[in-house]
């Protein structure tokens, strides 16, 4: 009986380990791309939405931006919304995204200005061509991302293992997104 | 024996957690859920944008967070909603993230 008991212990416990670590491991490490993404069937094509995880920062001046993608098949551009943190309001003219080879700029349209607290977030919206910006995560090198407001401008970067991940995610998506035009 | 009775006041705690930080989902489960599911079709012709917006849990302690369908439709400018989808996740019943989408133009 004690034998029988123990036997089954045994088996439980790593028949419980493997279960846990395929939930986990399936999740965090194959690079899963469709948790980024979603796609909806329309009239006139697909739309893609992308939802980049990682943030940009100006650390010294406590600025942040976090962006999301939006594409219809049916247009030759993309669009880029993000939410620019501060802690002064600011009117936002353009944005550049630049790495050590070439450089995109978009100008921006608001959407709203919004104060939590003591932080200042702007919503705002820029329209790039799709092939610009697929080639723009093609780059290894770390870019970075200026927002332009009254002739004045703020440079934020991303840590190089945080872009890696993100670049290869993107250019993965993009690729996807190609293959079903 | 012992094991077992180890095994079983962890199963025990993992689904009084789950029901902790519980998020909304189609599917549960006690170890982990990512699942997305419908909440609203409207009779608006096509969608251009996508917005979204999320609310968090933790431990069943904490929640914080806006996921409602307006501050969504905001974040992309969106003012005739086509549908409405959202995605809920949970570890553990540790860590919960509700994250509504919307799709309008």
């Amino acid at each position: 009986m004690v034998n029988n008991s123990s036997k089954r212990t045994h088996l439980l416990r790593p028949l419980l380990f493997l279960l846990i670590s395929i939930a986990f491991l399936n999740n965090a490490f194959s690079q899963n791309i469709s948790k980024y993404y979603t796609s909806s069937t329309q009239a006139n094509g697909t739309l893609y939405f992308i939802e980049p995880k990682e943030e940009f920062q100006n650390k010294q001046a406590k600025q942040g931006l976090v962006y999301d993608l939006t594409y219809l098949t049916s247009k030759d551009s993309i669009s880029l919304k993000f939410t620019f943190t501060d802690k002064e309001s600011r009117a936002i003219d353009s944005i550049r995204l630049q790495n050590d080879q070439n450089s995109i700029t978009g100008s921006t349209k608001k959407l709203f200005i919004d104060l939590k607290r003591k932080t200042w977030q702007h919503r705002y919206a820029a329209d790039f061509d799709f092939d610009n910006l697929a080639e723009f995560y093609q780059q290894a090198e770390n870019p970075k991302i200026i927002v332009y407001y009254s002739g004045k401008s703020t440079t934020l970067s991303i840590k190089t293992r945080k872009w890696k991940k993100e670049a290869q995610v993107l250019s993965k998506i993009f690729n996807l997104i190609e293959q079903n035009k | 024996m012992k094991t077992l009775k180890k095994f079983i006041f962890l199963a025990a705690i993992a689904v009084l957690m789950s029901s902790c930080s519980a998020t909304v989902s189609p599917v549960m489960g006690i170890l982990y859920t990512d699942a997305k599911s419908p909440v609203a079709v409207t009779s608006n012709a096509n969608s251009s944008k996508v917005g979204t917006a999320e609310a968090t849990s933790i431990l069943g302690l904490v929640g914080t967070g806006d996921a409602s369908i307006e501050k969504a439709a905001k974040s992309a400018g969106i003012t005739k909603i086509h549908h409405v989808d959202q995605h809920g996740t949970s570890i553990l019943g540790i860590y919960a993230k509700y994250t509504v989408y919307v799709y309008g133009e």
